[in-house]
């Protein structure tokens, strides 16, 4: 049984569609940090001017904790990053099962191990290393931006662009702005995680790899398209539902909440959870 | 051959580790130069401006600053309250945070050219930063400021004077799901900052 986890473990992490992922997601990463380089330099500017003028330009504090990626408002890297977070997280993994039973390779693993402990070893294989390939950019553009921008503790009237009240944990981000940051990419890692999951559900119904992988994004953009053109998200509180947004530790365009990401993240569960109850309902008959 | 590799691996990793620590350290070294130093004081407490910038460097050495009383008003307690004329039916903000604050110059004789920037007082809490102040509230409760003085005030020397200063709460500011908007500002803990640099003052604005 431990074989099996192991193998479908390796199989996730020792392929090029892993690297690939997490190269986007490094890519993304440098532009983001780019744009907060030049955004600083062009800042420099307006702060030199301010302090001719005779402003003092120090509530305008330049901070690692807000120009990194998680928690950009503005770059296009980052922007990019999270709007393609479905595609590079299931891009990792979530065309093998589709590819396993196209090729019959998934009846050899059954005979060997049993469905049941196949099945689970591939949703863990697919939970580890779509959180992965969203939590590597993240980090590595942390390291980064440390490298470049100081760390300093960001100030309310400094920084009011970035996570601000009634943001999730955004009191975090003021007062521990590292705790603020780790637990934002742990959420990331657990909704990407259970973004590549969806994939083994796609997989079940659909034949074509690619197609499964591109479920989850084409599944979101879906919810996200029919619940602004009936303005559901205007039912219960001002805010966007998006899953593209909430999951970002930033009042970009929606105010992420720990009810919106409760409500993502069991619906996602319910989805493969379901899933998995009618799989074993069907392998009972 | 393999174990040469992943020697080499191993080394290249260990050497960008210690490139990468030795830059942050190196970019870190003095994060908090230059920061200011936070200073809180409880509601009611008379605090002087004493040696520090507000936004400018225009300094107001010798005010003191005392928060009498702050009130929070949805916009439509706010145009009952101060009977705003009906072109005010949409207020330009879902609420307002009203501040009674009391300013006296104690020592300053520089009348002219230093006094108190209004406009550059934030309402700040542990996550949020309330900026923009009501033009007409602000004129209807402060009849004794003239008219053009609007952004800042100066007082002489041995007087004192009682504003009132109205903060817009705007939607974007509020309102997670489920949540009653004002409910949540009401129950946050806020500062009136009256300095920036090098000390940043904050007042209690609630007991």
């Amino acid at each position: 049984m431990h074989h099996t986890y192991s193998l479908e473990l390796k199989k996730a992490f020792r392929n090029k569609w892993f690297f690939i992922s997490c190269l986007i997601g490094i890519i993304c990463a440098v532009c983001c940090l780019v744009s907060s380089i030049l955004r600083l330099y062009e800042f420099s500017d307006i702060d030199n001017m301010m302090l001719e003028l005779g402003f003092d330009a120090h509530v305008y504090v330049k901070t690692a904790y807000s120009t990194w990626l998680g928690i950009d408002a503005f770059s296009l890297g980052a922007s990019m990053f999270f709007f393609l977070l479905p595609v590079t997280c299931s891009l990792v993994y979530g065309w093998s099962y589709a590819e396993e039973k196209v090729t019959g390779y998934d009846k050899l693993m059954i005979a060997r191990c049993g469905r049941g402990t196949y099945r689970r070893a591939k949703i863990l294989a697919l939970f580890l290393s779509g959180g992965a390939a969203a939590s590597i950019p993240q980090i590595v553009s942390f390291v980064m931006t440390l490298c470049f921008i100081p760390a300093r503790r960001p100030l309310p009237e400094g920084n009011i662009y970035n996570a601000v009240f009634p943001c999730f944990l955004s009191f975090l981000f003021y007062t521990h702005p590292l705790l603020h940051g780790i637990i934002f990419i742990a959420i990331d890692f657990i909704m990407a995680g259970l973004t590549a999951v969806l994939c083994m559900t796609a997989a079940d119904l659909i034949k074509k790899k690619w197609i499964c992988v591109l479920c989850p994004f084409i599944l979101f953009l879906l919810v996200e398209q029919i619940l602004n053109a009936f303005g559901i998200y205007r039912l219960i509180g001002n805010t966007d539902y998006s899953f593209f947004y909430i999951i970002r530790g930033v009042c970009a365009a929606a105010r992420p909440s720990w009810q919106l990401l409760l409500i993502w993240g069991i619906a996602l569960l319910l989805i493969s959870s379901v899933n998995e109850l009618l799989h074993k309902k069907r392998d009972i008959l | 051959m393999k174990q040469k590799k992943m020697y080499g691996i191993i080394s290249a990793c260990i050497l960008l580790l210690i490139a990468v620590s030795a830059r942050i350290v190196y970019i870190n070294r003095d994060a908090g130069y230059g920061m200011p130093k936070t200073v809180y004081y409880d509601f009611g407490e008379t605090v002087p401006l004493g040696d520090n910038f507000q936004i400018d460097k225009k300094k107001a050495d010798g005010y003191t600053a005392r928060i009498l009383d702050s009130q929070f008003y949805t916009a439509k307690e706010a145009r009952e309250t101060f009977q705003l004329p009906d072109h005010k039916e949409d207020l330009p903000a879902d609420g307002f945070c009203i501040l009674h604050v009391l300013f006296t110059n104690e020592y300053n004789e520089n009348v002219n050219n230093e006094g108190i920037a209004v406009f550059y007082l934030p309402l700040i809490s542990d996550d949020v930063c309330l900026l923009n102040l009501d033009e007409e509230i602000y004129g209807k409760l402060n009849p004794k400021i003239a008219l053009g003085q609007f952004e800042s005030f100066s007082l002489e020397k041995g007087t004192s004077l009682e504003v009132w200063i109205p903060y817009r709460i705007h939607d974007d500011n509020l309102a997670p799901p489920f949540v009653s908007d004002m409910d949540m500002f009401r129950k946050k803990k806020f500062y009136m900052k009256i300095t920036s640099y090098p000390e940043r003052k904050l007042l209690s604005i609630s007991p």
